[in-house]
């Protein structure tokens, strides 16, 4: 039944994602510049020009030059930058795991935190905490991703210098052997405390950051579930059992307000899929967000095309998951 | 919506407040400000708020407060345009979608469904890219995150309207097409356009002003707040009044604007129920 | 080589007391979690978040340790470590560390001496010059510098007329005469020649050949990795972060006691992030874009700025070919229209200098005598007016890079041109693709800055990619679109005088012309930013290299 519905779903992104690759291959028409000329050079001869038009395949009518992109990307081959000359799909490998590991941060951040303050909220139920927190919860949703990140620079890395201002390890700090790619995980493995720990404080800004919009959409959500849930009649019939207020919240409560929550936090993750091109911006993170934001300032289009896809495709696949997820969390939601 | 919701409640309020304090210092920046957002004084840069600059001044000289004030109506018009043409393109799209059924149902919302698959600022970027920089081409940029989000909700309220008795009675009366849409049908999808685009508007301010952040929105010396803080990042450590005074405005006005759909959408009291309808919509 | 790094705030130094505490209360939290059960879930989780965060803000359980490398903070990351494209500074700066050239200007000056040659003669024609190459230079790989390293360079660069190609445009070929004798052959007598081939490293054709993709001529190997043999060879590249660079040791140019063994070049675009990490000790050594930044810093202890002469020119192109710009009434109403006193005096805060005529005061054949660029409103109204321009009628754009701090300029010349009621619109734009557009008529703008970085102080290197008719479109420096035979004439005849006499009287001639049809306003000279440490010796711009840290002759005390 549940592979079924898997196998339906992913039967459903296809349209999607030729849809996506056609608007991202039209985009990639639209943008000023020859691709032949940026690829053989500046001062190519007329003949040079001629053979790279032939080899990129750029003299066939569109509806071709579009079944060789097609073609192209699912060998995996997102073309060559136009800047640096290297595959998009190398270089794409090599800066995500630094917006891995910025992105996993935040999401654990922002799941805990929001989950926690949520429930505390919610379970308070009018205290100084539910008011404190909703005060707080607007200024999080509307306060710019941007402007946050420069007054915690200010405040943290400027004035009161314990947090460093920028970069994911200090300049000293040799990058622990590489696993993953994700310096907190790989120091883990190597035993370098040290580096974890560096590795750890720089990510706290760019991560809080990030995370405080999210901690207040999810923390609002879960309140907002947990205060519906606790009105609902298998609540009622589990305090009638005689069970504790804190059995009662954590066992029923919380589950069924997992609901909603696991929603807001797929929306997350789009979220976060853009905020991390300003983060990285500002924090000189060296990741896909780095990447990207050049590419787009560089002309670049077969850079900006990949990120596009490789976002968008990532984004398909986390809502495929959080919906699955979904069908897990609630066993009386069935798809067939 | 919930039996305790309030009309008039003091966020309402308040966030009207805001947002007209705003629309005035847009409408009427002479009011507001005496100085000109452009005026070039090289002899008189990175000064200090003073009694003559209450925000100090830039870079090049220019008062801060003036082009916070101006900056208002940059902010405000990017609002005004996209959330226009979002909603146009969308209502127009869902309309017919909704109307019509079928093949072109399924298509139009196949094509929603393209752009809502693109994380949203990432769209933005790639489409200003294409565009080029400038503020009309970020405004268009944004605009296309938009749409398919008041398709999808005009979709589904025609698709619920539709049904209704008082439509079908109309139509066996005999009466016109457009008169029942007029009359009957779009009063009830736009009530919750409304409310969703009193949501947004916060949002879409924030897009535009982080695109303009990046470069890539208003050119100078188009004064717009996202760009304003861009250009006092590397005043920070020392003259951080060029960058923080535009940061707040943006936050105020985004918090005004939340204020005020979370009061018309009813979320804050009543809790889920609305937003739940709109989270689990078109899944 | 050990350095004490800065200091801390007293509270947030490791201590080993202090940190074993932290550890013992993130585990007392989380055993409390265990043995409290789930129940605790929500009290527990926040008290490990709380102890986790305290940690975290409190630094790590290690000392410090002494940092053993330099590190130097600049705000571009080189595209490539292509020496052919060392034409772009930030190439320039790993590549010179890393290469090597026939001969090199001595550092903190422009005089040049010889370095992969030890010798070399001009033919009577003054058409041909042969190298002698020294018999003790070696790549890094251990193999020696030959003629045939440096033909293979040349063929290489004539094949894709690319980079510094652009210095060595008289350049028709090499000749290999024996194993360490190397001819190259111009066109015609080119007298800046030797000014150029300090641009001109030689890289190591074997290595480069094996690595060549689809006939690439090793471009794109090149981006990431070392064929020179310079006194540092290239540890490792992470692109759009840093580059290592360690020692050499078997440098031709040997070493002495003091050097620096190892050095980090990172960027960081920020610039109140190098600042802060050159306050913590974090830096030695940090590029700076702006004054302000730089006067700040002045006065602080244990730093140490750097105010360097440069030979880099800000010019303002007006494109001939645009109305009303044909007109060069109006071209040069506008450079009168630019305050160019306020750009030094106020925004670089006396960090720049005026230029001498059409050429910065250091160049070769300027001299004070010439009239330094006026900013006289009055005067460019009269222009304006006499050349029939209505207030209003027009509006131009103007290309200018906002991501190297050139807002300004742009923010001035609008000032400017707008008492002049001329409308001037931005388009900011990244140096590789305001190039691009400038390669063709229809898409360049219609002004446009051009930070013009001379390899060397001859004013051809000025005048010429300026202002010559060869150098408009397909990335040359021509932004101007500007056409004159006289002026290319003039242009064409000083490149081959050999005299300095002569040289400078037929560029005297050129900066006339040039004043009376302005194709380019010029604005002012650059004055290198810098701030380090100020136990960080030896450090010395090369006005040849702008924007490079050689660090060969540096050393710490």
């Amino acid at each position: 039944m549940m592979g079924r519905y898997v196998a339906r779903r992913l039967l459903l992104m296809i349209p999607v994602l030729l849809g996506v690759s056609i608007l991202a291959f039209y985009v990639s028409q639209l943008l000023p510049g020859d691709p032949a000329r940026a690829a053989a050079g500046r001062l190519a001869t007329p003949e040079q020009l001629e053979a790279v038009r032939e080899r990129l395949g750029l003299d066939q009518p569109v509806p071709v030059q579009y079944g060789l992109y097609i073609g192209r990307l699912l060998q995996g081959d997102l073309g060559t930058s136009l800047s640096s000359k290297q595959e998009v799909a190398q270089e794409l490998r090599i800066f995500f795991p630094a917006t891995l590991e910025l992105l996993l941060a935040t999401m654990v951040l922002t799941v805990v935190l929001g989950i926690t303050i949520g429930v505390r909220a919610a379970t308070s139920r009018g205290g100084w905490v539910d008011r404190a927190f909703l005060g707080f919860s607007y200024l999080g949703v509307g306060m710019p991703v941007f402007f946050l990140a420069l007054l915690l620079q200010l405040v943290f890395a400027g004035w009161l210098r314990i947090l460093p201002i920028a970069g994911r390890l200090s300049l000293e700090t040799v990058p622990p052997p590489a696993l993953t790619g994700l310096y907190t995980f790989d120091a883990l493995f190597a035993g370098q405390w040290a580096t974890l720990m560096d590795a750890g404080r720089h990510l706290v800004l760019p991560a809080l950051t990030l995370s405080i919009a999210g901690i207040s959409e999810i923390g609002r959500i879960t309140r907002s579930a947990m205060l519906n849930a606790l009105d609902q009649d298998y609540v009622r019939t589990a305090r009638a059992k005689g069970l504790s207020e804190r059995a009662v919240w954590l066992r029923h409560a919380l589950p069924n307000a997992m609901l909603p929550t696991t929603t807001v936090i797929g929306l997350q993750v789009a979220f976060l899929l853009g905020g991390t091109v300003l983060i990285e911006n500002i924090f000189s993170w060296g990741g896909l967000g780095t990447y990207a934001w050049k590419g787009i300032f560089r002309l670049d289009i077969p850079v900006i095309m990949g990120i596009t896809l490789v976002s968008t495709t990532a984004y398909l696949f986390v809502n495929l998951g959080v919906d699955l997820l979904y069908t897990k969390l609630d066993p009386r939601i069935r798809y067939e | 919506m919930s039996k305790t919701f309030q009309f008039w409640s003091p966020s309402l309020l308040l966030g009207l407040a805001i947002v007209g304090l705003f629309a005035a210092m847009a409408i009427f920046p002479g009011l507001f400000s005496s100085q000109d957002p452009a005026g070039l004084r090289l002899e008189h840069r990175l000064s200090a708020p003073s009694a003559a600059n209450w925000f100090g001044t830039n870079g090049v000289g220019v008062d801060v407060y003036s082009r916070v004030v101006y900056g208002a109506r940059t902010t405000l018009a990017t609002i005004v345009i996209v959330l226009g043409i979002a909603i146009l393109v969308g209502v127009s799209i869902g309309s017919v979608s909704g109307y019509l059924g079928g093949w072109i149902d399924g298509l139009l919302m196949r094509v929603a469904d393209v752009f809502l698959a693109f994380p949203p600022l990432i769209l933005a970027l790639a489409t200003n890219a294409v565009l080029g920089r400038g503020l009309q081409q970020t405004m268009f940029a944004v605009a296309f995150l938009w749409w398919p989000a008041y398709a999808r909700l005009v979709r589904s309220q025609i698709l619920a309207v539709r049904k209704l008795e008082f439509v079908e009675s109309a139509r066996a009366i005999g009466a016109n097409e457009f008169r029942i849409v007029g009359r009957h049908v779009l009063p009830n999808v736009l009530d919750p356009v409304i409310v969703r685009a009193s949501l947004d508007a916060g949002f879409v301010a924030l897009t535009a002003a982080s695109l303009s952040f990046l470069g890539l929105g208003a050119q100078p010396p188009t004064p717009e707040w996202g760009r304003m803080v861009a250009e006092g990042q590397k005043f920070l450590l020392d003259q951080w009044w060029v960058a923080t005074f535009p940061g707040i405005a943006l936050f105020v006005l985004v918090i005004g604007f939340n204020l005020i759909g979370e009061s018309l959408s009813g979320r804050m009291q009543s809790g889920l129920h609305v937003g739940i309808a709109e989270e689990t919509e078109g899944r | 080589m050990f350095r004490k790094t800065g200091r801390r705030r007293a509270w947030v130094r490791a201590d080993t007391t202090l940190c074993y505490t932290k550890g013992a209360l993130v585990l007392i939290t989380a055993s409390n979690w265990k043995f409290c059960g789930r129940e605790w879930i929500v009290r527990s989780t926040g008290l490990c978040v709380v102890a986790i965060g305290i940690f975290l803000l409190s630094g790590g359980c290690a000392p410090k340790t002494e940092r053993s490398y330099l590190v130097i903070l600049t705000e571009g990351i080189p595209p490539t470590l292509d020496p052919l494209a060392a034409l772009d500074s930030r190439v320039d700066n790993p590549v010179i560390n890393l290469y090597s050239a026939l001969v090199q200007y001595i550092p903190g000056t422009t005089e040049l001496s010889l370095d992969l040659a030890e010798s070399y003669e001009i033919s009577d024609d003054g058409r041909q010059y042969v190298f002698t190459l020294r018999p003790d230079a070696v790549f890094h790989d251990g193999t020696p510098v030959r003629a045939a390293d440096v033909k293979y360079c040349i063929d290489r660069m004539l094949t894709l007329k690319t980079g510094v190609w652009a210095y060595l445009t008289p350049v028709s070929g090499a000749e290999i005469l024996d194993d360490r004798r190397v001819a190259i052959d111009l066109y015609e007598p080119f007298h800046g020649l030797l000014g150029a081939l300090t641009r001109f490293y030689v890289a190591n054709s074997e290595l480069v050949r094996t690595n060549e993709f689809e006939g690439d001529l090793g471009q794109r190997w090149l981006q990431n990795h070392d064929a020179g043999s310079g006194p540092y060879s290239l540890v490792s590249f992470q692109p759009e972060q840093q580059f290592t660079v360690q020692r050499f040791y078997d440098y031709h140019g040997g070493w002495g006691d003091r050097h620096i063994e190892k050095a980090v070049f990172r960027v960081i675009r920020e610039e109140a992030a190098r600042r802060i990490a050159l306050r913590n000790g974090d830096a030695d050594w940090i590029y700076l874009s702006s004054a302000d930044t730089l006067e700040a810093l002045a006065g602080e202890p244990g730093i140490k700025v750097n105010r360097d002469p440069t030979l880099n020119q800000l010019y303002i192109a007006f494109n001939t070919r645009r109305e009303p710009l044909r007109d060069a009434r109006v071209r040069r109403a506008l450079a009168l229209a630019y305050d160019y006193q306020g750009h030094v005096e106020h925004l670089m805060r006396g960090n720049a200098e005026m230029p001498y005529g059409v050429l910065p005061a250091r160049g070769e054949c300027a001299s004070p005598d010439q009239p330094i660029p006026r900013y006289d409103l009055v005067e460019a109204k009269r222009l304006i007016a006499e050349a029939g321009v209505r207030p209003g009628e027009f509006e131009l754009t103007m290309a200018f890079e906002g991501t190297t701090g050139e807002t300004p300029f742009f923010e001035i010349m609008r000032a400017g041109a707008a008492e002049l009621g001329i409308r001037v619109t931005a388009v900011d734009i990244e140096w590789d693709a305001k190039v691009s557009n400038y390669s063709r008529p229809d898409s360049s703008t219609d002004i446009g800055t051009i930070w013009l970085f001379a390899p060397g102080p001859e004013a051809h290197h000025f005048l010429y990619s300026l202002a010559h008719s060869s150098q408009a479109g397909d990335g040359g420096n021509n932004f101007a679109w500007y056409q004159n035979p006289v002026m290319d004439r003039l242009l064409d005849e000083a490149a081959a005088a050999t005299e300095e006499e002569r040289r400078c009287s037929l560029y005297r001639k050129v900066e006339a012309l040039w004043l009376e049809e302005m194709p380019f306003a010029v604005s002012v000279t650059m004055v290198g930013l810098s701030a380090q440490r100020d136990d960080l010796k030896g450090y010395s711009v090369a006005l040849g290299h702008p924007l490079t840290q050689n660090l060969y002759p540096m050393w710490l005390e």
